[in-house]
């Protein structure tokens, strides 16, 4: 294939003008060291071949911290319309639906945990269960409850114990997505999920134990509840293989319903139909219940980390003072209205490694954060740092309101396995005051900072681009990785 | 009909997030055996040459592209939701829109999981298919 041409917009705008197949331009947000990055693997090209997708809006998108995936580029964003023929595409949400991150803020101070961090980070290890195939963190569930899952995503947790209401109202969509069928989801799928509900699972899922290091943004930081020195608590995890198997279903529903709606595509992996024809539908409702399988998934491993931090703490609920900053999903598509044109459309966006960054002006924002905006919340490697931005007016103008979801790989995971040995990196994090517990030492390895994009330059691309604005930084003391 | 092993072989590649596999055969159903031995390969720390539990699998796929993926996604299946590791492939039926084997493995331990595969794509997916030569090209999502 001939080298895309890529032409400079603005200082961190990039434009793929359209040609051939591609029905509107790409566009990606970078630096030119990011830029560079984003070239050198398949990331551009995925860029354009998405802008080839039926009824796709605007621009087929790309967030500073893409990167080659497969069929969308991780990092992808794209809006279709229902109306015009758009389509919706499994291989624009991935395997892991609903794959996203969620941040506690506590009461303790980096001095109350500092002393007793081993403790605290065994602890979540033993709690929490995690690595490859985890299972039983909660007793396996019958059918009716699976279907009480899928319909009620985090309520239903919430509903069980794990957690209060009050972590309803700081979960994207409340924690359950509308319009989920669990008849539209198959028995193999339903099987999987059964003993998986609350469990991190393996590759970059992880909880992590932080210190808010510095803010940029004192009255969003106050919305927030992230004072510096405040410790705080991430969880990044999905569907687990109740979203795998939903995506592997409808991929081959997709394969078959676009050759019969005769849509050629230049990636297999971007099987569609139009949103509104009857596998579109039942996608999208398979997909929200996976949906929220994820969202009841986060809010189990949540609350049992709370319980698993007050035992190791030796505290009460109250003096941890847990409470859930936003939860926010990365894989997903969602029907939402945008103004296009001046015109008011209901689209069909597709985030494939993006996160929503609404500002304050959108009603999905909840009430507490309409004067500042969503958090975003953009983790980094578990040696650095991670931030928490706001959603903002120019995103929601530019890019369906969407903004980048992590760092972002820049090593595969062979060449990390490669370039470091665990046992040297783990010394290197511990005297970095960093304590990391792993189920395999090829977890540490490919999960190595050097694996990923430098998540500084990352957020201050999110923020000179007004995509996302910078509120808090956070650096990791304690990190469990399956 | 067994597969002979002759001249099979597979590597993985680079990819950013994910891993991509290169397989060589002499045929259809060594292509898929290979395949069947790489996916083992990247998930498991090792592959047990033991055959208590057996199952039978039919497959019907558009195309040999086709097949291939839904055989090893059939593997990850196993692997995930009941821990099999198919060992053995014999293949009684092989075409390039259906698959029929039985498959003879043994339960794996959680400790013998190296990698959590979510399944195999569709994304840059290719058979080559020549007399006495076939290879492929698929990637894994991780």
């Amino acid at each position: 294939m001939t080298e895309l041409r890529i032409e400079q917009i603005d200082e961190t705008t990039w434009e793929i003008p359209k040609t051939g197949a591609m029905r509107v331009p790409g566009r990606i947000i970078a630096d030119t060291e990011l830029l560079a990055s984003i070239r050198r693997d398949k990331a551009a090209e995925q860029v354009a071949n998405v802008a080839c997708l039926p009824g796709i809006v605007g621009y087929s998108w790309a967030m500073p911290d893409a990167h080659w995936g497969y069929g969308f580029p991780i990092g992808g964003v794209a809006a279709t319309d229902p109306d015009q023929g758009g389509v919706i595409s499994p291989g624009g949400v991935g395997y892991d639906i609903n794959c996203g991150c969620r941040l506690m803020t506590t009461h303790l101070r980096w001095a109350d945990v500092q002393p007793r961090l081993r403790e605290v980070v065994d602890g979540l290890y033993r709690d929490v269960p995690c690595g490859v195939g985890s299972h039983g963190a909660i007793k396996t569930l019958n059918d009716k409850d699976m279907r009480r899952v899928l319909k009620r995503g985090a309520k239903w947790a919430v509903e069980q114990g794990y957690g209060t209401y009050a972590d309803l109202d700081t979960t994207e969509e409340q924690g359950a997505l509308s319009g989920a069928d669990c008849d539209a989801v198959s028995a193999r799928a339903l099987s999987r999920g059964q003993d998986q509900l609350g469990t991190l699972g393996s590759g970059n899922h992880f909880l992590e134990v932080g210190v808010v290091e510095h803010v940029l943004d004192p009255a969003a930081a106050d919305a927030f509840g992230l004072a510096e020195g405040a410790v705080t608590l991430m969880v990044h995890s999905g569907s687990r293989g109740l979203g795998y198997q939903v995506c592997d279903d409808y991929l081959h529903t997709m394969l078959k319903a676009a050759a019969d709606y005769g849509i050629r595509l230049p990636d297999r992996q971007l099987c569609c139909a139009p949103v509104m024809s009857p596998e579109g539908r039942r996608y999208l409702a398979a997909m929200a219940a996976a949906a929220n399988y994820a969202w009841a998934n986060r809010q189990v491993i949540m609350e049992l980390a709370r319980r698993s931090l007050c035992h190791a703490l030796d505290i009460g609920p109250r003096e941890l003072g847990g409470r859930l900053v936003y939860d926010v999903c990365h894989n997903i598509a969602k029907l939402e209205v945008h103004e296009v044109d001046g015109q008011r459309r209901r689209l069909c966006v597709h985030r494939k490694g993006a996160t929503r960054a609404f500002p304050g002006s959108r009603k999905e924002v909840p009430a507490v954060y309409r004067r500042v905006g969503q958090p975003v919340l953009v983790p980094g490697d578990m040696g650095t740092g991670s931030w928490v931005c706001a959603g903002t007016e120019h995103a929601l103008a530019t890019t369906f309101g969407s903004a980048c979801h992590g760092a972002g790989r820049v090593l595969s995971r062979k060449a990390a396995r490669k370039a470091e040995r665990a046992g040297p990196l783990l010394e290197r994090l511990d005297k970095a005051g960093i304590v990391v517990i792993a189920r395999s030492k090829g977890t540490i390895v490919e999960e190595a900072p050097g694996a990923y994009k430098d998540i500084d330059r990352v957020a201050a691309v999110l923020d000179s681009s007004g995509l996302g604005r910078r509120v808090a930084r956070i650096r990791p003391v304690g990190v469990v990785k399956g | 009909m067994n597969a002979g092993r002759r001249n099979m072989t597979f590597a993985f590649i680079e990819h950013t997030a994910d891993m991509r596999m290169e397989c060589h055969a002499a045929s259809l159903e060594g292509l898929l055996t290979t395949a069947a031995d790489g996916l083992y390969a990247l998930a498991l720390r090792r592959v047990r040459h033991e055959t208590s539990v057996e199952r039978a699998v039919t497959l019907d796929a558009a195309d040999t592209e086709d097949l291939l993926v839904r055989w090893l996604q059939e593997l990850i299946y196993l692997m995930e939701s009941e821990h099999i590791v198919a060992a053995q492939r014999e293949f009684s039926e092989v075409s390039q829109g259906r698959l029929r084997a039985t498959l003879r493995g043994y339960v794996c331990a959680a400790e013998e999981r190296a990698v959590e595969v979510k399944s195999a794509t569709y994304h840059g997916l290719e058979v080559l298919e020549r007399p006495g030569d076939y290879a492929a090209r698929v990637t894994f999502d991780l």
